[in-house]
């Protein structure tokens, strides 16, 4: 296997806060492949937003404090000068948001918006820059491109405008690209549109994708692998296929069993989860899903944080208990 | 099907399109809902699943009468409510209630959660004294799975689930036959929503109440919802049991939707053919002649963009889609 | 299975209420502000108790005496205790303030609810009736309505009334719109309660935040210009003091005496002062923007 695009080690993100110091990423590692879809699946509160904010240096720092390291190619991307991130930033890496009219300028149009960062990293200016925005905005499936390119995002539909996002990721050939909760705010029709294009433009450019959701369904239709992050750490990870026919770890379960599923036959009742997620201010001491786990034993799962280990082949839980594994 | 305990009659919602400059003219429609008629039995749940901007939340504040419709009727249980007085409107609101999708906003922040649910009884003069209230604010709140010892909390004091579930008992201090659920899950997060669709299947039990589930999320419907109809700009285009909606959906729109809805199972995900949607949803201002669908529609022919195909019963499924027309298509209006 | 509150909730109730003291409490100028609005008021109440002199003995054989350790703030042209003076004239500063801006909160607030909630028509015709009395400037429309009514602190009273009641009318307004549009009125209307309910139950409270911040800010510019009348002589009539009136005196007597006015003028300055002070801190303390961005990032935390 090559080496990964992107190496991240116990990263952790505190922020101060009026009520104590939150500690919102707790130490969590992976690594990214070119051309593979990672997906970090979490609730709101779990940090998985947080998580890649810090890594592209997006958080400003007070009130975060961010720790860890994060290889990018092999260099060190934590501590990097505001200049420099600059380079790497829309460059190398790109990330689209939730909300794309939000993260568009609404007094510039969409070529304007375009063809900016184009001088800024390939000193691409005028007619060449506009050329290739238009090349992108056919690229990324918005119809008559050449029209487009002087209308406002107020003109454009939410789909357009994610469209219109994942272009202006596009516009310098980045080998990751990070999708936060890119399609939460779409239609699932729009929705599928878009996850179809990712899918489509990853294979044509080889780049590696890093998808932050909180959506299951989505994660199921895209990911090669997948982790489960909870209270600022990594519960399980695993393959797409292991997580959902196999999960190893309690929180896995209780979501998995928490979604309606589609169907002829309904279940009587859902699955559900009591409790609600931690307090990043008052983390527990060991497990963090340990007050809402039914498998809980009230004394290690309290007192320990659980490492993450191997169930399986490439399937790892962080639990002192993994779910059909047999051992003390 | 016995005596229907809500219909809708051909209702309509269009919100006036004003020119702007110094003289404000009507230049136009936004026809938000356009003619939508449904039957909700007694006891039972019809789903309304649509996209967003498709009338679905307009339907069902239209038929509460919390906006005025431009047209149709709604009867419910043998009162036509446009003949009402404002008297006996407000009466029959004893009767209906509703759920909204966003428990941060539809709770007034400056009341005490106590104080929220026992609005209703106030109102409506249902509690002679303040121990029955306060007794019947302490029962509620223990219906929704709350503690009474809360009632003096306020609402930002609480996660999204614990106030939908105060949403939940405001609607029901009244006793309500009928309740509109306005995508009640769809601002919690996953591990939290399963707790509220329990609670509401569980109080349809205990007390026989009937639901128009209102979401975009076409699992949830499925999962919640005795029929499903599915709307598109303004209209309903299909309306089937939920067996026969998931297992043999007519209308192309349906069809595309379910193909689209992502399945939380990759082996499902891998193996089935999507039908990817071109294109996005025209405005509801200037609709398209003929079948709204048309210009987005896979299996387009030549009566969809002049004619406009009506809601024709077949079995219990009912589709708006000239595939499935026997008759001769009307002009369309 | 039902959720539980867990150790994060505070032992008492938070309400919005206590949330602001709380935040209020935490601003030194509020409280400094705070410290010298409770003085100045004591000193209104209590004012010709505590004067060592009163307010009209003239002593002509010691007039225009600088300050010293019998007349504090000096005497001045008549040979009266300016520190008597100023303590006195406390009173009816306050007096006016609060009389004209309750004025203005009773008629400004409740068209402001009506013109907001119904829209349309009445609307229309409230605002602009409005709009006519905020497009004088606002010293010149209280001169015109004292120029008809004749001078006098209670004719002051309502020129400034006056002159503050569309201010409140539209702030009131503007929140209102906002607030109409809120779930939580939709929610009020689905379970049967009437337009007055609505209004009273949900729509006012949840404008009160502006309105309190107005309130206090309009104060310390109604003690402003019941200053300004006074030093034109449209205000309070002599002989009794009046800070405005002790300006325009000892204007007369800058070069001689500066103390005539400097201790007057000094008077309104904290007064004003303190004042906003309040207002600007209850502002922090109530701003929903503000507050809004806070809470989204405790929440994104």
């Amino acid at each position: 296997m090559t080496a990964p695009v992107l190496q991240v080690r116990d990263l952790q993100v505190r922020f101060g806060t009026k009520r104590g110091v939150a500690n919102v990423v707790n130490g969590i590692s992976y690594d990214l492949h070119a051309g593979e879809t990672l997906a970090i699946v979490g609730e709101s509160g779990s940090g998985k937003s947080v998580s890649v904010l810090a890594l592209m240096g997006l958080l400003p720092q007070p009130p975060a404090a961010v720790a860890g390291s994060v290889l990018y190619h092999g260099d060190e991307l934590l501590g990097l000068s505001p200049k420099e991130w600059r380079g790497i930033r829309g460059r190398g890496t790109a990330m689209i948001f939730q909300d794309p009219m939000t993260s568009l300028n609404p007094v510039r149009t969409v070529g304007y918006q375009l063809t900016e960062p184009m001088a800024l990293h390939l000193g691409l200016k005028g007619d060449d820059a506009r050329q290739r925005a238009i090349e992108l905005l056919d690229l990324v499936g918005i119809p008559s491109p050449e029209a487009r390119i002087d209308d406002y995002p107020h003109q454009l539909s939410g789909g357009m405008r994610q469209r219109v996002m994942i272009a202006m990721g596009l516009a310098c050939d980045p080998d990751v690209l990070i999708a936060d909760e890119a399609t939460t705010a779409l239609d699932v029709t729009t929705q599928a549109q878009i996850t179809e294009l990712v899918d489509e433009l990853q294979e044509r450019v080889g780049m590696a994708v890093i998808w932050i959701t909180h959506d299951l369904g989505v994660v199921a239709s895209i990911a090669d692998r997948v982790h489960v992050m909870y209270g600022g750490r990594f519960m399980e990870q695993a393959g797409v296929d292991a997580l959902y026919a196999t999960p190893r770890h309690p929180y896995t379960e209780g979501l998995l069993g928490s979604l309606p599923m589609p169907g002829a036959d309904r279940p009587e009742r859902l699955v559900t989860i009591p409790g609600l997620p931690p307090d990043p201010v008052a983390m527990p001491a060991g497990c963090p899903f340990a007050p809402r786990c039914g498998y809980s034993d009230g004394d290690r799962c309290v007192g320990t944080v659980p490492a993450m280990e191997s169930v399986g082949a490439g399937h790892d839980s962080a639990c002192h208990y993994p779910l059909g594994v047999v051992n003390g | 099907m016995a005596e229907p305990l809500v219909s809708v009659r051909d209702l309509q919602v269009y919100f006036p399109v004003h020119s702007t400059g110094a003289i404000r003219r009507h230049v136009n429609d936004v026809k938000a809902v356009d003619g939508v008629s449904f039957e909700v039995a007694r006891g039972e749940t019809l789903g309304l699943v649509g996209e967003s901007g498709c009338g679905k939340t307009t339907t069902g504040l239209a038929l509460l009468r919390l906006i005025e419709p431009t047209g149709g009727e709604v009867v419910f249980d043998g009162d036509v409510m446009e003949n009402l007085t404002s008297a006996q409107l407000r009466n029959l609101r004893k009767r209906m209630a509703m759920i909204f999708q966003d428990p941060y906003a539809s709770l007034d922040p400056r009341m005490s959660i106590g104080k929220i649910v026992a609005e209703p009884l106030e109102v409506h003069g249902l509690a002679d004294s303040r121990t029955e209230k306060n007794h019947r604010v302490g029962e509620l709140l223990e219906m929704v799975g709350l503690s009474p010892d809360y009632r003096n909390r306020y609402p930002h004091e609480f996660s999204g689930g614990q106030r939908q579930r105060v949403g939940i008992a405001r609607a029901l201090a009244t006793e309500p036959d009928f309740i509109v659920c306005d995508e009640p899950i769809a601002a919690l997060d996953v591990s939290i929503q399963a707790g509220v669709m329990n609670l509401l299947e569980d109080l349809q039990r205990e007390l026989g109440l009937t639901y128009l589930f209102i979401a975009h999320d076409l699992s949830a419907v499925q999962h919640f919802s005795d029929r499903i109809a599915v709307m598109y700009l303004g209209r309903i285009v299909e309306v089937a049991d939920r067996v026969s909606l998931y297992e043999q959906p007519k209308h192309p729109y349906t069809q595309a939707l379910l193909s689209a809805v992502p399945v939380p199972d990759p082996a499902v995900e891998r193996s089935r053919q999507r039908m990817v949607l071109e294109g996005d949803v025209p405005s509801p201002i200037d609709p398209p002649l003929g079948c709204n669908f048309n210009p987005r529609c896979p299996q387009v022919f030549e009566p969809c963009t002049e004619f406009d195909p009506s809601l024709t019963a077949a079995a219990g499924h009912d589709v708006a889609c000239h595939l499935y027309d026997p008759s001769e298509p009307v002009l369309d209006g | 299975m039902s959720d539980h509150l867990d150790d994060r909730l505070a032992a008492k109730p938070v309400s919005r209420t206590r949330e602001t003291l709380q935040t209020l409490m935490a601003n030194k100028l509020a409280v400094a502000g705070l410290i010298a609005l409770t003085i100045l008021v004591f000193v209104g109440i209590f004012g010709e108790t505590i004067a060592p002199y009163g307010i009209n003995e003239i002593d002509i054989p010691n007039r225009l005496t600088g300050p010293s350790g019998t007349h504090w703030f000096g005497t001045d042209d008549l040979g009266r205790d300016v520190f008597s003076r100023v303590i006195v004239a406390a009173r009816v500063s306050l007096q006016v303030g609060f009389i004209a801006v309750g004025f203005a909160l009773v008629v400004g607030v409740p068209i402001g609810l009506v013109a907001g909630y119904y829209r349309g028509g009445i609307d229309s015709f409230l605002m602009r009736m409005m709009d006519v009395l905020f497009s004088f400037p606002a010293i010149l429309l209280a001169i015109a309505i004292l120029a008809v009514l004749g001078p006098g602190v209670g004719n002051a009273m309502i020129a400034i009334g006056l002159v503050y009641t569309p201010i409140f009318a539209r702030i009131t307004r503007g929140s209102v719109l906002v607030v109409s549009e809120e779930v939580y009125v939709r929610a009020a209307r689905s379970i049967g309660a009437g337009n007055r309910r609505i209004i009273a139950r949900h729509i006012l409270p949840n404008v009160m935040a502006p309105i309190i911040v107005q309130t206090t800010l309009s104060l310390a510019f109604a003690i402003l210009s019941e200053a300004a009348l006074s030093f034109l002589g449209l205000g309070v009539q002599p002989p009794n003091p009046a800070w405005g009136r002790m300006l325009a005196e000892g204007r007369n007597f800058f070069q001689q005496a500066p103390w005539m006015g400097i201790f007057p003028g000094l008077a309104i300055l904290v007064t004003v002062m303190a004042f906003n002070f309040v207002g600007d801190g209850l502002r922090d303390a109530l701003d929903p923007k503000q507050k809004s961005v806070i809470e989204s990032r405790g929440q994104s935390v």
